[in-house]
């Protein structure tokens, strides 16, 4: 009984970031489906994005991207959220002539989120639901040195971003619900004076939630979009590689939900995407997680 | 006897097929984009090396260097074998020097297993 209070909620709870090889380094931390549950949680996520970068049409370098976060989310009251990342992450760019490895300690994000509207049915189950959310990414990573070509392979921006969300979930019948999420990134300068252009998203993932086993399958099936502002030095935006572009991705997710633990498997692949005028391409982006349930205290 | 001249005939028009394949000819267009010719770069600057090798064929990888000419020094060199028709390189150099000096950045590029190469290069001036 107490799966059907989370009925209808896909979740990827802590969503991949947006990439940093073009830009986005956004912070685009969703808060994902499990918004309407009252759970804590703890955990951890891997995941690994590629990019490949062009020069003249030709392949020129290969980059991938590995991220360990440690994840968290606090229940403070039914109507208040708290999530809570810190990433490490190790960045390879490999190109014919040599190879980088940049590594550390990303940027930390923190979200607070504001239930507004949670309507269950007699059985419990959610059939609407909405919160909008605020968030920071806080620049405590290990960023490039001003004058480092390979910026965007760092763990951190050196800069802070504003990002505010909202969610809507909204129950179509049995075993199916309906998702939405919008999230605009405001990002500020670095202390070299460089800062990454604002990033804005909006996705939309059809969920189907089903009892399996001693737990339940939750998969998400979905379409993302993403939309990059240029880049901008000492407040002028850049004309060239300035990271501007968008992407359509199609997204899977699979979930598993027994008492005590979350199993997460989340994969994003571009449909349509344009960056730097395609001098640079995401490739797939997979991410795999598990989260230990903390059963929310009966005061709350 | 027929037989065996015949076999030997498919044998050899076989084993020279694949010896002409091997050596057949080939080239490459390479365009060096970065540093352009007689460019001129302030010490402690960091270079570009940027460009691209498309080949007639499938070639048999490059090398790229950059030589102070004005000391013969060797700054950088970077090659890989791997066999692909087109390659794209980008590569970055801090210089520092004592005097005004030349330098030449040369891609050599490897067309086939038999060696032969072509070579671009293009030099540019360091003011220190």
């Amino acid at each position: 009984m107490k799966y059907t209070l989370i009925f209808g909620l896909a979740l990827w709870a802590f969503p991949s970031k947006s990439c940093d090889i073009c830009g986005g380094v956004s912070g685009n931390a969703s808060i994902g489906l499990f918004a309407s549950t009252q759970f804590h949680m703890v955990g951890i996520k891997s995941n690994i994005r590629t990019y490949r970068s062009y020069l003249s049409g030709i392949i020129h370098s290969h980059e991938r991207v590995y991220q360990q976060e440690l994840t968290g989310r606090w229940q403070l009251t039914p109507r208040w959220q708290l999530f809570a990342t810190i990433p490490f992450q190790i960045g390879v760019q490999k190109r014919d002539l040599g190879r980088e490895v940049i590594s550390g300690l990303g940027d930390p994000s923190l979200i607070v989120n504001h239930v507004f509207l949670h309507h269950k049915d007699s059985s419990g189950s959610t059939k609407h639901f909405l919160s909008a959310g605020i968030g920071i990414k806080t620049p405590l990573g290990r960023m490039a040195p001003a004058t480092s070509l390979i910026r965007n392979l760092y763990p951190g921006t050196g800069a802070w971003n504003i990002s505010g969300l909202l969610t809507h979930t909204m129950r179509l019948n049995g075993h199916f619900s309906i998702q939405q999420e919008g999230i605009v990134t405001y990002k500020l300068a670095d202390k070299n004076g460089f800062r990454y252009g604002n990033t804005y998203s909006i996705a939309s993932t059809l969920i189907r939630n089903n009892k399996l086993g001693m737990g339940r399958m939750i998969v998400g099936l979905g379409l993302k979009a993403e939309f990059f502002e240029p880049s901008a030095e000492l407040g002028v935006p850049m004309s060239v590689n300035n990271n501007q572009g968008y992407d359509f991705s199609g997204q899977i997710s699979l979930n598993y939900l027994t008492n005590r633990w979350l199993w997460s498997c989340h994969l994003m692949q571009p449909i349509l995407q344009n960056f730097n005028n395609g001098s640079m391409k995401q490739g797939s982006n997979v991410s795999l997680s598990v989260s230990y349930l903390i059963k929310k205290s009966k005061t709350n | 006897m027929k037989k065996t001249n015949y076999y030997l005939f498919v044998a050899l028009t076989i084993g020279l097929g694949l010896i002409s394949a091997c050596n057949k000819q080939n080239d490459a267009t390479i365009t060096i984009e970065e540093p352009v010719i007689n460019d001129t770069i302030f010490n402690l600057d960091t270079l570009h090396m940027e460009g691209t090798i498309i080949g007639g064929s499938k070639l048999h990888g490059y090398t790229l260097t950059l030589t102070n000419l004005s000391t013969n020094e060797l700054i950088y060199t970077g090659s890989t074998s791997n066999k692909k028709k087109e390659y794209a390189f980008h590569e970055h150099q801090e210089v520092s020097v004592l005097d005004t000096s030349i330098l030449e950045v040369k891609v050599t590029v490897n067309l086939n297993r038999s060696g032969k190469m072509a070579t671009k290069s293009v030099t540019c001036v360091v003011i220190p």
